[in-house]
């Protein structure tokens, strides 16, 4: 598989602390990559460092993408290059759910998913809400994927597409991530349960970050296997930051 | 040396600016510049239907016992010092499909505008009016009175959109008589800056189960003082309204708007929503919901909020493709959406190409 995004020793911080050190990813066309992780180890960080949101200030390392250093590109550039973030707790704003999946299929020329992506992903009693304003957990990440999936990606970060969402939310979900890859998307899904993996078809590469250092990679399979087990403590002992 | 602009070049300015607020008066309607009506066309249609469309002085004249009947009923003014305005009576079970325009034009230096205008729904009927109110001088005042009477069954939806100047002075006052089953949806849109403006806008619910719904969309800029005051009586039982508000601070303008609901007969319903969004840290936003009632079985409810644009609002867009700007438009864009759900179709593109263009504009 061709390679798509390679993080290259990064290191990130948020006002001014270090959160994210020396991390090292690669995620290649249709490949759904894995990023697990306790609570607050850095993956949502890594992962807004990845889609350039201002705060997130990548101190060393680059990020390379399709070839091109894209480090300090800002982030709009980056989704019209086509990476997209669908985030872990969007903000609410004052945005129908309509009017967003508008402006996004007529930016990135996706009129044409608009139907079955609203049918599908069964956003068509929200599309009159303003965006997130008293969403339940599951109605948010089916959003957030409809709006990634609008984007036409090549690359989704996807942050925990499976906190807070019931079982069937997660097989929705997990075959719109399947259908990504299979359209030679590459897909990097940050969750810290891994119950979503269950539903993914062809897992590549999986990562472990603890305290904002990658310490295991290997097959995702592998690395569930792992935290299956003995959950995150033996990686605790590779050790993160001290 | 004075140059002085002919009426023609005057009149041809006020179509343009009224054109581009989506005031068309030229399909049909009228405009009044200062006191005068510079452009009237009534298409054949309204004539056949019987619609009466002329000033109110010559209403007066010719229809003495109509204005008699709807006019200056919740309103104390003498005629004789009004200087224009419009009559319209729709015909009892008569529908207007298309929208009626009119537009008022302050077109000198100094001038103040006296308006009166009466429109009558008559039992059945149903009538879209598109009113826009500019100016194209500074340091002038616009001082308008407009009763409408909705009759019993009818339907009448009102489009208003100001688009002054610094320096303007303006007071407006609005009153509406809604019969039984009436319904009345009002669309109220300012987005220019001017030196003050003092509207009241009061809705009457005399018959049973009439609706109503008022609409504001107030962006206010540099030093504008605006104040709202509109009020809604359900003095009829089992009717109820809405009162939506949008206030937009920039600049270092001062927007106060205060919306009540005043409950007086039993199975009423009624609820006000009021939401400022800050632009600037210089500009200043005041909103009062009131609910008043003494009777207990009525249904009144409130909601008001007063915040800025978060970073993480615009973050989040811009992740989403979209520049700071586009992001900040994007949100102005949804913050200024009151809801198109209940508004006639015709209205529709009036009011969208409105809020687009407010909301594209460098903030």
């Amino acid at each position: 598989m061709a390679e798509l995004l390679h993080v290259e020793g990064v290191s990130v911080s948020v006002d001014n602390v270090a959160i994210v050190r020396d991390a090292s990813i690669e995620v290649s066309r249709g490949e759904i990559a894995v990023l697990m992780g306790p609570n607050g180890s850095g993956k949502s960080t890594l992962l807004k460092a990845i889609a350039g949101l201002p705060g997130y200030r990548i101190v060393s390392g680059r990020i390379i993408y399709y070839g091109n250093d894209i480090t300090h590109l800002e982030p709009w550039n980056r989704a019209r290059m086509g990476i997209a973030l669908a985030f872990q707790n969007p903000p609410k704003i004052y945005l129908k759910v309509g009017n967003i999946i508008d402006r996004l299929s007529k930016t990135y020329g996706s009129t044409d998913l608009v139907n079955d992506v609203v049918k599908e992903l069964g956003l068509s009693q929200l599309i009159n809400r303003d965006l997130y304003s008293g969403f339940s957990g599951g109605e948010i990440k089916r959003v957030e994927l409809a709006l990634t999936i609008l984007m036409k990606p090549k690359l989704a970060l996807l942050d925990e597409p499976d906190s807070g969402v019931d079982v069937d939310s997660i097989k929705r979900i997990a075959m719109y991530i399947n259908r990504l890859a299979e359209n030679n998307v590459g897909v990097l899904i940050v969750t810290h349960t891994g119950y979503i993996l269950r539903y993914i078809e062809n897992l590549g590469r999986g990562y472990v970050m603890i305290d904002g250092r990658i310490v295991y990679s290997a097959p995702s399979y592998e690395v569930v296997k792992k935290i299956m087990v003995s959950g995150y403590g033996e990686f605790n002992k590779m050790g993160g930051m001290s | 040396m004075s140059i002085t602009i002919s009426m023609a070049e005057l009149l041809k300015k006020a179509l343009n600016k009224a054109s581009s607020m989506g005031v068309e008066v030229t399909r049909q309607g009228s405009l009044i510049l200062n006191e005068q009506t510079a452009f009237k066309l009534v298409s054949k249609l309204l004539e056949e239907l019987g619609v009466i469309y002329i000033g109110i002085k010559e209403a007066v004249k010719e229809y003495p016992d109509l204005v008699e009947k709807y006019g200056l009923k919740k309103v104390r003014i003498d005629l004789r010092e009004v200087d224009n305005g419009i009559f319209i009576y729709v015909p009892k079970n008569t529908k207007l499909i298309d929208p009626v325009y009119n537009c008022f034009v302050l077109a000198s230096k100094g001038f103040v505008q006296r308006v009166y205008n009466l429109i009558v729904v008559d039992d059945g009927g149903e009538a879209i009016g598109v009113t826009g109110c500019l100016s194209l001088v500074h340091e002038a005042i616009h001082s308008s009175h407009e009763e409408a009477y909705v009759g019993m069954g009818s339907k009448y939806y009102k489009i208003m959109i100001h688009n002054w100047l610094p320096k303007v002075v303006v007071s407006a006052i609005k009153r509406v008589t809604l019969m039984s089953e009436a319904n009345y949806y009002d669309y109220y849109i300012n987005s220019t800056s001017l030196d003050r403006m003092n509207f009241i806008t009061e809705v009457f619910h005399e018959g049973e189960r009439s609706l109503s719904r008022v609409d504001q969309v107030v962006i206010g800029s540099e030093e504008s003082k605006l104040r709202y005051i509109t009020t809604t009586y359900l003095s009829a039982s089992n009717s109820s309204t809405e009162i939506v508000s949008r206030v937009l601070g920039v600049d270092e303008s001062y927007i106060e708007t205060k919306s009540s609901i005043i409950a007086v007969k039993p199975g009423v319903k009624g609820h006000v929503e009021c939401r400022g969004l800050l632009i600037s840290d210089r500009a200043a936003i005041v909103t009062v919901p009131v609910l008043k009632s003494s009777i207990s079985d009525s249904t009144l409810t409130h909601e008001a909020s007063i915040g800025r644009i978060k970073r993480d609002e615009v973050e989040y867009l811009m992740a989403r493709g979209f520049s700071e700007d586009e992001a900040v438009s994007l949100i102005i864009r949804g913050f200024l959406e009151t809801g198109l759900d209940k508004v006639p179709e015709k209205m529709k593109p009036i009011i969208s190409t409105t809020l687009d263009r407010l909301s594209s504009a460098k903030m």
